[in-house]
């Protein structure tokens, strides 16, 4: 009698193990994230949130989740449509601002309200068409004076041969051009101009214009170098400068009193130092030589350290 | 004891059985279960689907798949998951409180491994494409920017378009079989004058366009500049040749493909207000620079950018030209 008890007993306990560990189960479905997304409270909660933010338009996105998962709850329409009164009337005051500044020709500022009046509202149809003209004008801007290249181009290379090997090698050859000349971030990523410059004229050496324009720009670099006392940097930017300007006379006695001027420089500092840090002076004045060769005042000055 | 130990073991295997029949599982997930609708959303727990198959039940479209992709974002939509299936399109414009979309437009011209600026090979182009699939861009047709420019469709975040310029052979032979390898499409903008004649052949264009990969839109008649006046050239004559340069390429085109083009790729990028107008009195919607930098739901769709990718840039250049959100505060 005994055991079939025991065997009932057990066989109730495994259910027991078996029916909780399903809820279990269920319970980690229905408590993350996942079973969030069915819950109105949350959407209501996260509304609000990026309505503090300011976040207008994912707050009204979201309420609108939350209606849709319940209808009957009152609260959430008077939210909705507090939130649209509040987008209308936000955006009607910044489209406002954004006509008021392009009549005073402010046109980033008039930019920025529209751009707003569009995060606040994406299917702002007037805010679209008022950006939309800005960026004509800005692009037939830009337009005019990549045109202005392309016309200065055609002058100076004049009737081409035809074929469409050449003509293939023209096309490559005025694109690599326009992809240099028209870098708007030029500042901000000076290496990789450099780099582009260089790849130009090491594949059409005869373009004088943008070979002056690496050197121009090598020169800069050269200087922002010294300045930060990168003085091996400051000697790489002027060497590629000076093969940049190779056969141009004028370039080449321009990079060579820079040059002359940096030495000038480090022979001062080393003179400067030479009293209380012997050791840096020569250092400054062994650079100084690498920038001015022929500087006898340097070189005497390191023969006499050397003596001492 | 030893009925004891069997019966045990018989209950332990079924608690493997039975939780699989009891609880959705990857495998065996049951029809997705509909939480709540309405003509705005629709809420629901996955089951047996994907997104191309909600997609397709919701939308009518199993391509529109990336809608759900992109209101759900954080959270996939996988078995089990709580999703959101948004049935309007509230953001048409891509606008979000910091930013906005953008949308790259790729400019490559011929393929190959002659080591020219403009000539990629066709291990950079496989690379360059793999890079996007795996990164989750999602390259789009052109046509598709239409209703974005318009404002009134939205786009998948992270779109890319691709345009091939010129109607060079090398993108039949190289391009071609790797854009079907990666299912994208591309925009192939011909000058007419090259067109069996160096360029492209009739039967190479036709297989590319039934394969419905590859639009063909013109690039001009003759790929002369068509902002930059001629030696010698006055008013008249100028006016008479871009009429032709416009006008000539989209009946060709259009006779030769069934299909009157909409998009036109300006020679060497250059414009002006007499060619847009010429543009526009042909129907044609949109131009194509190459003036750099990515296109916002705002652009102006005569102008409209694109980055030209050169042979002898390596992939971080490639990479920095994928700008596909851009913050309002700049």
């Amino acid at each position: 009698m005994k055991e079939p008890i025991r065997l009932l007993s057990l066989f109730v306990c495994v259910v027991i193990i078996l029916v909780d560990s399903g809820c279990a189960h269920d319970k980690r479905r229905g408590s993350g994230a996942s079973g969030a997304y069915a819950d109105p409270a949350i959407w209501i909660s996260t509304a609000e949130a990026h309505e503090r933010q300011g976040d207008l338009q994912r707050a009204l996105f979201e309420y609108r989740v939350a209606r849709s998962l319940d209808k009957q709850d009152a609260a959430i329409d008077r939210a909705i449509s507090r939130l649209e009164k509040h987008i209308a009337e936000k955006t009607r005051q910044l489209m406002k601002l954004g006509k008021k500044a392009v009549r005073q020709g402010k046109l980033s500022r008039a930019r920025q309200r529209y751009l707003e009046t569009l995060s606040l509202d994406p299917n702002h149809k007037a805010a679209l068409a008022a950006l939309r003209k800005l960026d004509e004008r800005s692009s037939k801007r830009s337009m005019e004076k990549k045109v202005t290249l392309s016309q200065r181009n055609s002058k100076r290379r004049g009737k081409r041969q035809k074929g469409s090997a050449h003509e293939y090698e023209e096309e490559a050859y005025t694109y690599s051009r326009q992809a240099i000349l028209q870098a708007g971030d030029r500042p901000a990523n000076i290496l990789a101009f450099i780099e582009e410059l260089e790849k130009h004229v090491k594949k059409y050496p005869r373009d004088q214009e943008l070979r002056r324009l690496l050197s121009k720009t090598l020169m800069g670099q050269a200087e922002k170098s010294y300045r930060a006392g990168k003085y091996n940097d400051t000697l790489n930017h002027l060497e590629r400068a000076e093969k940049a300007a190779s056969g141009d006379k004028t370039k080449i006695n321009t990079i060579t009193k820079t040059r002359k001027e940096f030495a000038k420089g480090l022979y001062i500092k080393g003179v400067r130092s030479s009293r209380k840090e012997p050791k840096q002076a020569l250092i400054y004045w062994e650079q100084a030589l690498k920038f001015d060769p022929q500087d006898k005042r340097t070189r005497l000055r390191i023969q006499n350290m050397q003596t001492m | 004891m030893k009925i004891r130990i069997a019966l045990i073991l018989c209950l332990l295997l079924g608690t493997g059985c039975s939780s699989r029949g009891f609880y959705m599982t990857e495998g065996d997930a049951g029809p997705s279960q509909v939480i709540a609708k309405d003509n705005e959303f629709v809420v629901l727990r996955v089951g047996n689907d994907d997104a191309r198959t909600l997609a397709k039940r919701f939308f009518g479209d199993e391509a529109r798949y990336w809608v759900i992709e992109d209101a759900n974002d954080s959270h996939p939509v996988e078995p089990g998951n709580v999703i959101i299936i948004p049935l309007r399109d509230s953001n048409p414009t891509g606008f979000g409180y910091e930013g906005y979309q953008t949308v790259p437009i790729l400019c490559y011209h011929r393929f190959g491994n002659r080591g020219d600026r403009l000539e990629v090979s066709s291990e950079q182009f496989r690379e360059q494409l793999n890079y996007l699939k795996e990164n989750d861009y999602r390259v789009i047709p052109l046509a598709d920017l239409l209703g974005f420019l318009k404002g009134e469709r939205a786009l998948p975040k992270r779109s890319v378009v691709l345009t091939i310029d010129d109607g060079h052979r090398s993108i039949y032979r190289e391009a071609f079989p790797i854009l079907k390898e990666f299912g994208y499409p591309a925009t192939v903008f011909i000058y007419t004058d090259y067109m069996n004649n160096g360029g492209l052949k009739t039967d190479e264009i036709a297989a590319m366009t039934e394969s419905g990969l590859i639009s063909i839109q013109p690039h001009s008649k003759s790929h002369g500049n068509l902002a930059v006046r001629r030696h010698g050239e006055d008013h008249k004559q100028y006016q008479r040749r871009i009429r032709r340069e416009v006008t000539f390429p989209t009946k060709k085109l259009a006779g030769q493909l069934g299909q009157k083009p909409r998009f036109y790729a300006y020679p060497f990028g250059d414009a002006n207000d007499q060619v847009i107008q010429e543009l526009q009195a042909n129907g044609l919607l949109l131009g194509l620079t190459v003036q750099p930098h990515a296109n916002a739901a705002f652009s102006y769709p005569y102008l409209l950018h694109r980055t030209m990718i050169f042979g002898d840039r390596d992939m971080d250049v490639f990479k920095s030209s994928l700008v596909t959100y851009k913050s309002r505060k700049k």
